[in-house]
């Protein structure tokens, strides 16, 4: 089949962002403030709007000196602490402006009390800022998300105004690019300020500078229109080439304010209709309109259109509906998996020391399942997590079931495959347990409504076809078994060690009751032969031979038998 | 109140004097040119819309005559040697009927009257402007219009309601209404609008094609007139300028708007929000921030549907089915050019009032082009077919709209292929149903229903028919996904064929995916099967079925028996006689009622009844009170025999 077309929309995209006033509001109020500000010292002041009941602005306002000189020594990337949450796996650390990271610590003393106030807010935010007022804006913009949680009703956006560049390649990598829109004009040299081709004024450590990277995205606008991009790499030619051809001088005040209005007039008026040109390919041809448009030639700044393409085809092929099969397929894997686990069943086997103690065709075909599943489930939480604006706010209940089943099922299985290499060591939980599982735990736990009384009667009655609860289930039994071996062997141990191999029994007991209590475990945990059997049957015999006296609940429940009417 | 008025197809339109120059007129087509154009073309535009154009111009004229028929709401033309009745609404300028509130004045549909427009299976119902619904029931509440219409039919002539301006929107939803109420073997009405506001939502377009009746409407517009657009743009100052300047009993009638320019700034700003922003999606944008920008964004919620029918203002016809290549053009063709900015301002009201006129004449020149296939539009004004480039550039359509509108050809194309998917899936899943058909019989045999056997689990058997019912749960999660991303034809969810498969599939498997939620217990920690667990396929699936026979939601649940045997199963027969006990009474008694119906029909299988089924064992307990006669025994003999 032909590939679909494509088409590049960075023109209709900024088109829509020009005519539906929102960057008309995020604007209106700075000119006026600006003017209000003393023109030194350098600073910036927060500075909040509620022109609706349902929406509020927050501006950055920087004084004039601020705007017009942004502090030229300041161009240099540090790193701060502050921001260390934004680094994603791919990248160790996250560097910042130093201009732009002093201006925002200099509000210390404000900005958490402006934080709490804001992530409350249920509606429109709308952030805002003029040159560096904007790079502080920006910064505040990631403060405050990290701390909302996805139950927030606060809707944030923020949008600069000829904002320099804030920071490296980690911020490209943030999971919120879609809340920043930076709104540059090729006439503004600020933008291309810290870049090493750009009007760079002297820096104390200027080979760093070439590593500031454009993040979110960018409403690039010249005198003939506007086009949004987020490719880095074409945000920072357009950046290059504004700050290089605008003259030297650096009294020049960029008036967004008239620049708005006229991208606004030129949205509804008529394009060009090019004639006699090759248009074959609406994508490359049409970026190539694009470009022409904010004043950049394609050709001369090497602009790779069929790279982009690419890219973009890359995502076009990424649909939801083929999704919704993807888990339907993992549905079939999990289906082998439960009709091995009632082979071994009929065996009188557990699921788990069925697979811990096998090994044939049957186990090996096991294997390729879990590792079909594994995959799946990692990628699908790692989607999860990098989109926070729309995946992980509305992470399916479907889904998360479907991912708390593929939790309890696998898991036993990849810690059977832990306990039984005699090289890995000790203690699953915090040594080998991978993220995935992790999350998906603590998101079934976020989602989970408290039980009353009568769900467990019920669940009494049907416990035998549930899978045990706590996936992490046989990592406790085989830390147990672990520390039952520590105690017996008091030849090789020292009495350190015994004393908490001991506390751990202890603990381990009161756990199991727990899970016990709560009908949270397969009856399969009590089937002879069964890893929780042979750690009762070393334990009872340790008990008997040196703590005579002990006793917990636990130890009652299974010497008075109490465990063969469990299910 | 109708009134038979002699039809006079020279009446102007307008009879007062208006202040605009006479020269707008372009048309320089000479008649000879006219016939030579015509054999040229072919297709006539009254031929490809079956309506002749002498109908089409009759309807014209009384549209406009209607408009200032002041206090009648309608006036009916029944033209001597044609087989149509022309109903022709009158029009309104007060403000109050066009927006009822800010921004957008839209209400949901009334779905006893209107129950078709809804979607399906996504269960949402249309949007509506609330004023034009309000007087409209108004109309329907006189009886009048319903009197003339069924004597019309009783005549074996043609309904035909046309309105211009607002009248239009009286004429869509007059013959949305007769539609809806049209028996099978009625000729169903037509209508044709001239310069009409866009009336309801994207849900009311898709419903509208889904149930065919799309081609039932034929919409001209004048290329620059404000009134198809002003629907997009959030009731203002602007829109109340624009209307006084059309009502004849305001001060500023027929005056200029000052300032010249900002009213049709203001509707094309909007109108670009709406156009750009569905174009965005149209073209696949991928970039996160549209998705954040709709928490901000406000746009109208009103689109286009039907045939449009672009009049170029010099002669020269566009016909455009595709809704979103019809919205795009609303924008696009309306674009200024900075030199003559005033000119068409001033054009975008005075074309309001000239489609008589307009219409005739290009109806005589039969100059048409259609634009079906639009993903080969041409993209530059000298490339493609010279006559559909004429014609574009006539609209003054630049590369930018044309890429809008290759990829609104794109998107349905898109469509069409994702549904020849489906369609080479339907062996597969047929073969599935087989070998779960199967199952059914052999559990039958073996006197153990397959809906206990699944829940057991014990059998290979058991395991091969969970594979299936995965298999068969991919493919139609797949379809559902579709639907619900609008990545199918509109038609698609009134295809009999899917809704024979789909109710076949429902009544086979979902008894299998309840015996699965109940298996896991998933009943405990996420709640009741109906409530929480059922799957949208099913859900889908029923209102289809629900929809083809006009039956209430819920009608089709028979599916979804054993979700409620379970429940009844789970509540406990106490003694006391508390109000729990009362409805659980009743329902059983409704489930023992439905279950005999159900198996009568043949839509629920005889495995249900077997000796040792959950639903047997449980019913033999039922105290006596609990069941009532007949169907008690009329169900001991169901297990009997």
């Amino acid at each position: 089949m032909s590939q679909a077309p494509l088409f590049s929309s960075a023109g209709e995209l900024a088109n829509l962002v020009v005519t539906s006033n929102l960057i008309d509001v995020a604007w209106a109020n700075i000119p006026e403030i600006q003017r209000g500000q003393a023109a030194f010292p350098c600073s910036v002041q927060p500075m909040v709007y509620r022109p609706t009941p349902n929406r509020t602005i927050l501006v950055f306002a920087s004084s004039p000196n601020c705007t017009q000189y942004p502090l030229p020594e300041g161009g240099d990337l540090v790193q701060s602490s502050l921001f260390q949450f934004l680094c994603p796996k791919e990248c160790p650390s996250v560097s910042i402006n130093r201009a732009s990271l002093d201006l925002f610590i200099s509000l210390q003393s404000q900005l958490p009390g402006l934080k709490t106030e804001l992530s409350e807010w249920e509606g429109q935010l709308i952030i805002t800022g003029y040159s560096l007022g904007g790079s502080v804006a920006a910064l505040f913009t990631f403060y405050l998300l990290d701390s909302m949680d996805k139950k927030s009703k606060c809707r944030p956006i923020c949008i600069t105004f000829g904002s320099p560049l804030i920071g490296d390649f980690g911020l490209q990598h943030s999971q919120w690019n879609s809340f920043f829109l930076h709104v540059v004009s090729n006439k503004d040299p600020v933008p291309g300020l810290f870049l090493p081709s750009g009007r760079s004024p002297p820096t104390s450590s200027h080979s760093q500078t070439s590593v500031y990277k454009p993040f979110g995205t960018y409403l690039l606008c010249s005198e003939h229109g506007c086009a949004c991009f987020d490719d880095p790499d074409l945000i920072l030619k357009f950046l290059t080439v504004a700050s290089s051809e605008v003259a030297e001088g650096l009294q020049l005040v960029v008036d967004y304010g008239e620049i708005l209005r006229n991208l606004k007039y030129r949205a509804i008026c008529k394009g060009a209709q090019l004639a006699s040109e090759r248009f074959a390919y609406p994508f490359s041809d049409g970026i190539v309109m694009e470009l022409k448009t904010i004043g950049i030639d394609p050709a001369e700044q090497k602009i790779d259109t069929k790279r982009m393409e690419a890219e973009a085809r890359t995502l076009a092929k990424e649909t939801k509906a083929s999704e919704a099969k993807k888990l339907n397929d993992r549905k079939k894997a999990m289906a082998q998996l439960e009709w091995y686990k009632k082979k071994a069943e009929y065996e009188k086997k557990g699921y788990y020391d069925c697979f811990r103690n096998e090994e044939n065709s049957r186990q090996r075909n096991v294997k390729l399942f879990m590792e079909e599943l594994t995959a799946y489930w990692e990628e699908m939480v790692a989607e999860a997590e990098r989109k926070p604006q729309k995946e992980r706010t509305s992470f399916r209940t479907g889904w998360l079931f479907a991912g708390t089943t593929y939790r309890r099922m696998v898991e036993p299985l990849d810690i059977a495959e832990f306990y039984k290499d005699k090289d890995s060591g000790r203690d699953y939980i915090n040594n080998k347990r991978s993220q995935h599982y992790k999350l998906l735990e603590q998101w079934y736990e976020e989602a989970a409504k408290p039980r009353t009384r009568e769900d467990l009667d019920s669940k009494k009655k049907k416990v035998s076809v549930l899978l045990t609860e706590d996936s992490c289930f046989w990592a406790h039994v085989e830390e147990a078994i672990l520390s039952c071996e520590s105690l017996r062997n008091a030849n090789s141990t020292t009495p350190e060690q015994r004393e908490s191999s001991w506390n751990n029994l202890v603990r381990f007991g009161e756990y199991v009751m727990k899970q016990i209590d709560n009908c949270a475990v397969s009856p399969d945990i009590f089937w002879s032969g069964s890893s929780f059997m042979t750690w009762w049957g070393e334990y009872e015999a340790y008990i008997d031979n040196f703590r005579n006296f002990y006793s917990s609940r636990l130890v009652e429940y299974m010497k008075g038998g109490g465990y063969k009417q469990y299910g | 109140m109708v009134v038979w008025l002699p039809g006079n197809p020279q009446t102007s339109h307008c009879s007062l004097p208006l202040p605009y120059p006479t020269n707008y007129k372009t048309s320089s087509t000479r008649p000879e040119q006219r016939e030579r154009k015509r054999e040229k073309m072919g297709e006539t535009v009254g031929n490809r819309i079956s309506v002749s154009e002498e109908i089409i111009n009759r309807a014209a004229s009384q549209a406009m005559r209607a408009h200032n028929s002041g206090g009648r709401p309608f006036i009916l033309d029944k033209p001597r040697g044609l087989s149509v009745a022309i109903f022709a609404f009158a029009g309104s300028w007060l403000p109050d009927d066009w927006f009822t509130h800010p921004p957008f004045g839209e209400t949901t549909m009334d779905t006893s009257t209107f129950p078709s427009l809804r979607s399906v299976g996504n269960d949402e119902v249309a949007v509506v402007n609330a004023s034009f619904l309000r007087r409209f029931k108004a109309i329907i509440d006189q009886l009048s219009l319903e009197k003339e219409v069924q004597k019309v039919v009783v005549d074996k002539k043609q309904v035909l309601f046309t309105g211009h301006s607002w009248g239009a929107a009286m004429a869509i939803l007059a013959t949305l209404y007769f539609l809806e109420k049209g028996g099978p073997n009625q000729n169903p009405p037509r209508c044709i609008t001239f310069g009409s506001p866009l009336v309801g939502d994207r849900i009311f377009g898709h419903a509208v094609r889904r149930e065919k009746w799309s081609d039932r409407f034929i919409h001209f517009v004048m290329r620059f007139d404000i009134i198809p657009r002003i629907m997009l743009c959030p009731a203002s100052i602007e829109h109340q300028q624009i209307l006084n300047h059309f009502n004849p009993r305001s001060e500023f009638y027929g005056k200029p708007i000052d300032p010249h320019l900002a009213f049709y700034l203001k509707v094309m700003g909007s109108a670009s929000s709406v156009a750009t922003h569905d174009a965005c999606n149209l073209m696949g944008c991928t970039n996160p921030l549209l998705e954040n920008l709709r928490n901000f964004v406000e746009l109208s919620p009103y689109r286009p549907f039907g045939t449009f029918i672009f009049c170029t203002g010099n002669g020269k016809l566009v016909v455009v089915k595709n809704p979103n290549a019809v919205l795009q053009m609303l924008f696009y063709t309306a674009q200024l050019t900075q030199e003559e900015a005033a000119e068409i301002a001033q054009r975008s009201l005075y074309e309001h009032l000239v489609y008589d006129n307009e219409v005739q004449e290009s109806l005589g020149t039969q100059n048409v082009v259609y634009l079906d296939s639009l993903e080969e539009l041409p993209l530059t004004s000298d490339s493609g077919p010279a006559i559909v480039n004429a014609a574009l550039n006539d609209l003054g359509l630049s590369t930018e709209a044309r890429l809008c509108l290759r990829a609104a050809g794109g998107l349905e194309n898109r469509r069409l292929r994702n549904q020849a998917k489906i369609d080479d899936n339907q062996q597969k899943m047929k073969e599935e149903l087989s070998k779960l058909r199967g199952y059914q019989e052999k559990g039958e045999t073996l006197g153990l229903g397959y809906y206990d056997a699944f829940k057991s689990q014990e059998e290979k058997a058991d395991f091969d028919a969970n594979v299936s019912r995965l298999v068969l749960a991919g493919i139609w999660d797949e379809i559902i996904e579709m639907l619900r991303r609008s990545e199918l034809p509109d038609e698609f969810e009134n295809r009999e064929e899917l809704i024979e498969l789909g109710t076949l599939y429902r009544r086979l498997v979902e008894p299998l995916d309840i015996a699965n939620y109940y298996r896991n217990l998933k009943n405990e920690d996420t709640g009741t099967y109906m409530t929480r667990g059922r799957p949208k396929r099913y859900r889908y699936a029923q209102r289809w079925l629900e929809h083809a026979e006009k039956k209430p939601s819920g009608w089709r649940s028979e599916s979804c028996f054993w979700a409620e045997v379970e429940e009844l199963c789970s509540i406990k027969t106490g003694s006391n006689n508390g109000p729990l006990q009362d409805t659980k009474k009743q329902k059983i008694q409704q489930l023992q009622k439905r279950l005999i119906e159900w198996i009568h029909d043949g839509c629920l299988g005889k495995d249900v009844v077997l000796e040792g089924s959950t639903f047997v064992k449980w019913w033999k307990t039922l105290p006596s009170e609990y069941r009532s006669e007949p169907e008690s025994s009329m169900i001991a003999n169901l297990i009997h025999g």
